[in-house]
């Protein structure tokens, strides 16, 4: 790994599911890839095709894997699908907020609750959504409240998977924009998955196309668009609307 | 989202408990006459000015002995449910979410426990160590711990899948704190109903084991003993028995309506 350029690099790991002494199975096949500081890189495919095993995987959330792979970064944080399940129902947007501050012991109260107020308002909310309760907010509102919380950390890498997968047009435009923003200015990292090439066309500079747990192509996002050459890149590329040659 | 319509169980349910627990906080304070005094004048007198609900075979005022001795059901039902709870709840979060060993270990002790019927786990306590309060507190603590811990395991396996966990996980959290300040607030909503609903088997429990001799001791009032006492004198006195008894079914019909009424509100 080139520790200066890449953030992330992935060399021949295969991921398994399932429990060690029953219905073990392979679920991700010899992937290599590699991210550098500051990209953005989409990861596509369909659905059960091992999208979020792999981030899963990278974040040491699923452990049953054989090869390499080395974050040059702390704490890589995760945008979730689903903006319901992603925040905790029974605590204040404040104190999901201040949690990860608080969990590494960083900085004192009033300061943690300035970062707080500081962080909402960066990613479009007022600071007094920080006494709200999750469930007093809409999906897009939820969504911004998990990129806050993902990003109050300065991590260097982040991931999200299929963060607009359940919004509605105009805020998954917002959502894309806001992502855009945190990037530039923050220097992020980024994976970002989806089963939707249009979006991956708007946000990202390179893009591995995964099926079945192989990853079946893997370029520039203007390459593979003008020229794909697995069957599952036109499959997608023919569901977005956007076969080659065609403007979306 | 938690409903704000009002539940009518709630309402009714509060109002019983309300009433009664009142009642016996001011029998914390006073009570109309002292419970163990005994009076040769006065037994198995009937309802008067003096006596609002008669007195028992002894002379003692009926109503003073109910206003104490439903605080030591009450008292003994509090303490039961907490150490039942707190180690069912530590149980269950436990097994619940790291699974494996943990899981299966602790959980055969539970299925184990879980076989010993109420009672014969107080004989066995009482045969050991003798009969009193902290006795049933700990024999029935004991017998309520599987429950507990069934209730908080499977809501643990649950929660502990959402993806909030793992952005606790990712945000720095462990374990203990991913399981007591993130997932157990969770499982509140199922809970609370348990334990309002332990509440009330603990209640039944310590009066069944006092009213066969082994909790509560003479001369201490409780709704178990005072029902014992006044078997025999079902007909000569029917009020030493009615008191006590329309007492424990209010007490257990309150909090089994408050239980409903709970269980409603927290539907989310």
């Amino acid at each position: 790994m080139n520790e200066a350029e890449n953030i992330l690099s992935v060399q021949n790991v295969n991921v398994f599911h399932g429990s060690k002494t029953a219905k073990r199975r392979q679920v991700l096949f010899d992937m290599s890839f590699s991210l550098k500081r500051g990209e953005i890189l989409g990861v596509v495919g369909e659905s059960g095709s091992g999208k979020t095993t792999l981030v899963k995987t990278i974040l040491g959330i699923n452990n049953d894997y054989k090869g390499l792979i080395t974050v040059g970064c702390e704490r890589p944080q995760m945008v979730f699908q689903d903006p319901y399940s992603s925040l905790n129902p029974s605590r204040k947007i404040g104190w999901l907020l201040e949690e990860p501050l608080k969990n590494n012991n960083c900085y004192a109260k009033v300061k943690r609750r300035k970062m707080v107020a500081h962080m909402l308002e960066r990613v479009g909310l007022n600071a007094d959504y920080a006494m709200r309760y999750p469930y007093q907010l809409s999906g897009g509102e939820r969504q911004r409240v998990s990129i806050a919380a993902a990003l109050i950390q300065t991590p260097r890498l982040l991931i999200a998977d299929e963060p607009v997968s359940s919004l509605d047009p105009k805020t998954e435009k917002q959502i894309l924009e806001l992502l855009k923003k945190l990037h530039r200015e923050m220097g992020l990292s980024i994976i970002f998955i989806s089963h939707d090439l249009r979006i991956i066309r708007q946000l990202c500079e390179r893009v591995l196309v995964i099926s079945q747990g192989v990853i079946s192509e893997a370029g520039r996002v203007e390459d593979i668009f003008a020229q794909p050459q697995a069957k599952i890149t036109k499959r997608l590329l023919k569901a977005a609307g956007m076969e080659m040659g065609a403007n979306a | 989202m938690i409903r704000r319509e009002k539940d009518i169980n709630l309402i009714i349910g509060g109002v019983i408990c309300a009433v009664l627990l009142s009642v016996m906080a001011i029998g914390l304070f006073v009570t109309p006459h002292d419970p163990n005094t005994m009076n040769a004048a006065t037994r198995f007198a009937g309802a008067s000015g003096t006596h609002l609900l008669g007195c028992d075979n002894f002379g003692r005022d009926t109503l003073s002995r109910v206003m104490v001795g439903s605080q030591t059901t009450l008292m003994v039902a509090v303490l039961t449910v907490f150490f039942g709870a707190t180690l069912g709840i530590v149980m269950g979060a436990l097994t619940g979410y790291f699974g494996g060993v943990v899981d299966e270990v602790l959980m055969r002790i539970n299925d184990a426990l879980f076989a010993f019927p109420v009672i014969l786990m107080v004989l066995v306590f009482v045969s050991v160590i003798g009969s009193g309060r902290s006795t049933i507190i700990i024999a029935i603590g004991i017998a309520f711990v599987p429950s507990f811990a069934r209730i908080v395991r499977s809501e643990v396996v649950k929660q502990r899948e959402l993806d909030y966990v793992i952005a606790a996980r990712l945000s720095g959290a462990g374990d203990g704190r991913i399981i007591f300040v993130h997932i157990l607030p969770n499982t509140l909503s199922t809970l609370l109903p348990a334990l309002i609903i332990g509440f009330n088997n603990a209640i039944l429990a310590e009066t069944g084991m006092s009213y066969l001799g082994i909790g509560v001791q003479p001369p201490d009032p409780s709704l178990g003993r005072m029902l014992a006492e006044a078997q025999t004198y079902l007909f000569r006195a029917p009020l030493m028995t009615l008191v006590p008894g329309l007492t424990l079914i209010l007490l257990i019909l309150g909090f089994s309506l408050l239980s409903d009424g709970v269980t409603n509100l927290t539907k989310r």
